[in-house]
């Protein structure tokens, strides 16, 4: 029997009659667990907030139906959703940070739970189930309030929220995504667990098919608000078949990169470089307290190599980005192409020429009030001199036909593109300067998984193209293998591993890099 | 599209900003005229088939034929007598009077009740109501703009300074707005008053002082935001410096606020002009302003029209500008109801 049911279900926006979800029928049955995958926009979180009644009447505009148990959801009024939701149904959000209220304790948050719930739940099944998905010493746990504890814990402590009242159906929406890896793996043993423990169903959403796999019995592809495939998890794998899932599942190509073999000249050359942050602040010297962010790092790019830093969120890596990029003030010694350091940096800031940086969020990384042209031209007039126009528009050109967009786009702003093409312009702006030196602050995590792939392969051709370096920096152990010859494993401010990326991820004698490479391939 | 462009295409979907746009506009510009509509010399004058430009020239009384060695008052009984001999003819403004003449000719006591001379009547010295509405929406706007452009230009500075370049001086100059805007604004006012010649210039200086706070704080906050932005690292990376990061990239992103505030803070000063003479502490009487027009109406409260058509005039104004701000602000926010 099917415990929730959607049939024929269409959302639409009121104002623009833009169509969000485009009739999709699919059930979940008891205790099974489904997975929803699709790129951004494509609906799967529209799809199920819509299960709990959550979407605004005044903005949404829906037609068809939603069971759960028999009931219609759709036209049910607020106070019999509010019965079904968290005691049939209850949801696990992206972002636990966000998700928790920020002034409260988190044993006044779940205690709310208890509250609405119909059973007669005690203190004593809080502690129950917050030992249920692995938190310890409850008692102070449950006293501190939302920024005392770690990500994971949050995500943790959401679930048990979730759980307590024992609903039938769970979503979760990229329950992981905001977490690093080593935990993503963690948290979701933990909520599959519960879940068969108390013979559940699940739906499990996530932008990533390989993640999906190994946790769902079934899976839902969708796309622009189409459900395009709907099979069970072997067979798709085996058997996708539409042309777009065929290529989300074909996405894991496991070849490492083999190309680079003959020792070229030194691009950078990292020596001792240390990095701290002011924590507290005294007129005191001695009273003063820093947070090391770097430990003597030392790392070396040679030229047409890219080189991988990998290391969870926290670990120094963005830092040691700023740091190579000279947007921080740091202690130790950074050479690039022979020549740069701090010294000479602050004498000729048209030294930068030789070194550029590629920003993870495209969206921030590109100022709003600026045409194309204007952005990808501030750099030609202020490192290399030219300020002839003609110039400038044959290079404008030229690099856009690099980067594989239109001439015509250079007159437009940033807001009228998509992520993907964003990062293409931030990628031109570095790129028009020929610089020899590429670093690359999580290029693609913030992209669609088909977009990581078309960036990553115009990566690489730009990098035989112009004999480039990169230094990608990134917790994306899959975008590494594919594009790094060497890597680096950074873990609170110190690089603990490093060796040739073949070598590192199948034969790493250090615990944590296994860990790493572990919780990444997973699914693999 | 550019940011402005959608914002103006926002705006002018709401229908009762864009009109309230228009009709401001119109009255300002219209007033900005104020002398050909509203004077108490003739724009032309033929006297004995000469032609005179009393408007534009200096006459005294003696070029008309008259015996006084000085400017005649043209609603006086010699110019009308003159005007009846010989053809000889006046083309006068719409309301022949100025905002600092004063009707010699009423037959009421003043202030006198509106009629055929003062539609709207005068006020308690004599002068015309409806010139010194007009002359004083006129000089109330123009102070509004000048006070709020002068504001505006502090406020960025300070502002940009604070937010751009944060740290220790953030922290000093933050401590110097603290004690800045804890003087006693009222207070320094009237001092000043009290010492110097009240003007115009004066009440924009002294204002102005203190008027750039507010804003500097919002300015402050949005470059606080802007210079973290991935933009601004990628702008320095290109080699530009502190100035050029300010001027091309972190300012062009946190206008969006001062434009928010435009309307308000123009409101804002028309009413504090209008406050300050109502106290007496604004420009002398001898200028045209809302606020002493409102002073006499209080004086006076039996010459409902002193009272009833400076209100009209200030309230229709405060609105206009309201609406204004307020279409501003959603077609910021992108909603538009």
């Amino acid at each position: 029997m099917s415990l929730l049911n959607y049939k024929n279900y269409n959302v639409r926006l009121h104002k623009s009659n833009k169509v969000l979800i485009n009739n999709i029928s699919f059930s979940v049955d008891k205790g099974q667990s489904i997975g929803i995958v699709g790129e951004s926009g494509s609906g799967k979180s529209l799809t199920a907030l819509s299960a709990l009644g959550l979407l605004n009447k005044k903005i949404f505009s829906y037609s068809g139906e939603i069971l759960i148990d028999n009931k219609k959801i759709l036209d049910m009024p607020d106070y019999e959703l509010n019965d079904i939701r968290g005691n049939e149904i209850s949801m696990i959000f992206q972002e636990p940070m966000l998700s928790l209220n920020p002034v409260k304790t988190l044993e006044s948050q779940i205690n709310e739970c208890l509250k609405l719930s119909n059973d007669n739940l005690t203190k004593q099944d809080i502690i129950n189930s917050l030992k249920d998905v692995g938190l310890t010493d409850v008692k102070k746990f449950l006293s501190s309030y939302p920024h005392m504890i770690s990500g994971g814990q949050r995500q943790r402590f959401m679930i048990a929220m979730s759980l307590i009242r024992k609903p039938k159906i769970i979503i979760a929406d990229e329950p992981t995504t905001a977490l690093d890896v080593t935990l993503q793996k963690h948290i979701l043993d933990t909520l599959v667990d519960l879940k068969n423990n108390l013979n559940m169903s699940m739906m499990l959403i996530s932008h990533d098919i390989n993640l999906v796999k190994k946790y769902c019995d079934d899976i839902i592809v969708m796309k622009n608000g189409r459900l395009i495939e709907n099979q069970n998890t072997h067979q798709i794998f085996l058997n996708p078949q539409t042309e777009y899932t065929k290529k989300l599942v074909n996405l894991k190509s496991i070849a490492y990169r083999d190309d680079y073999t003959e020792k070229n000249k030194m691009v950078l050359e990292t020596k001792n470089l240390r990095c701290k942050y002011l924590v507290k602040d005294s007129l005191f010297p001695s009273k003063k307290k820093y947070f090391q962010a770097l430990n003597d790092i030392n790392i070396n790019i040679r030229e047409g190599e890219s080189v991988g830093v990998v290391g969870e969120s926290g670990s120094g890596k963005t830092t040691l980005a700023m740091s190579i990029m000279h947007l921080l003030s740091y202690e130790g010694d950074i050479t690039i192409c022979d020549m740069i350091n701090k010294s000479k940096l602050e004498d000729d800031r048209k030294l930068r020429r030789n070194f550029q940086i590629i920003f993870q969020d495209p969206f921030s990384s590109l100022s709003p009030r600026m045409t194309i042209k204007q952005i990808l031209s501030e750099g030609v007039s202020s490192l290399l001199d030219i300020n002839n126009e003609k110039e400038i528009d044959i290079m404008c050109i030229d690099i856009l036909d690099d980067v594989g967009l239109e001439p015509e786009m250079l007159y437009r702003y940033p807001q009228e593109f998509s992520g993907g093409q964003r990062q293409r312009i931030a990628i031109a702006r570095a790129l028009i300067l020929k610089p020899k030196l590429l670093i690359l602050d999580e290029p693609t995590s913030a992209l669609d998984v088909l977009v990581q792939e078309s960036i990553v392969k115009l990566l690489m051709n730009l990098q035989k193209k112009y004999n480039l370096s990169y230094c990608f920096i990134s917790h994306d152990l899959n975008l590494i293998r594919k594009i790094c010859h060497r890597t680096y494993v950074m873990k609170d401010s110190l690089i603990i591993d490093e060796g040739e990326t073949k070598h590192l991820f199948e034969k790493s004698t250090n615990e944590y890099t296994r860990e790493l490479v572990n919780s990444s391939f997973m699914s693999t | 599209m550019n940011t402005y462009t959608i914002m103006w295409k926002n705006f002018k979907s709401n229908k009762r900003s864009i009109y309230s746009l228009y009709i401001f506009s119109f009255l300002f510009i219209l007033s900005l005229f104020s002398e050909i509509i509203s004077n108490d010399k003739p724009i032309i004058m033929s006297i004995d088939n000469n032609i005179y430009y009393p408007y534009l020239v200096e006459y005294t009384e003696t070029d008309f034929g008259g015996e006084l060695h000085t400017s005649p008052d043209y609603n006086g009984y010699f110019i009308r007598e003159r005007l009846k001999e010989n053809n000889n003819w006046a083309l006068f403004p719409i309301n022949p009077h100025s905002y600092n003449s004063i009707n010699f000719n009423n037959s009421h006591p003043n202030p006198s009740p509106p009629s055929n001379e003062n539609i709207l009547g005068t006020d308690d010295r004599g002068r015309d109501v409806f010139a010194r509405l007009i002359y004083g929406f006129r000089l109330s706007v123009v102070f509004a703009l000048a006070l709020t452009a002068i504001g505006i230009l502090i406020g960025l500075f300070f502002g940009a300074l604070q937010g751009y370049f944060a740290g220790r001086t953030d922290l000093y100059l933050q401590r110097f707005i603290e004690i800045w805007g804890s003087m006693p604004e009222l207070y320094i006012l009237i001092i000043f008053a009290s010492i110097f010649e009240p003007s115009i210039l004066l009440l924009i200086v002294l204002l102005s002082l203190f008027g750039w706070i507010s804003l500097s704080d919002y300015v402050r906050a949005e470059f606080l935001k802007g210079r973290n932005m991935d933009y601004v690292n990628a702008a320095r990376t290109l080699g530009l410096n502190d100035w050029q990061i300010i001027v091309k990239h972190v300012l062009p992103n946190s206008l969006i606020s001062v434009v928010t505030f435009l309307p308000f803070r123009i409101s804002g000063a028309i009413l504090i002009l209008t406050s300050l003479d109502f106290l007496g502490l604004g420009v002398p009487s001898s200028t045209p302003s809302l606020g002493e027009l409102l002073a006499q109406g209080k004086e006076n409260i039996s010459a409902w029209w002193l009272s009833l058509t400076t209100f009209i005039v200030l309230v229709g104004t405060l609105l206009l500008l309201i609406f204004i701000g307020e279409g501003v602000r959603e077609s910021i926010s992108g909603k538009s109801s």
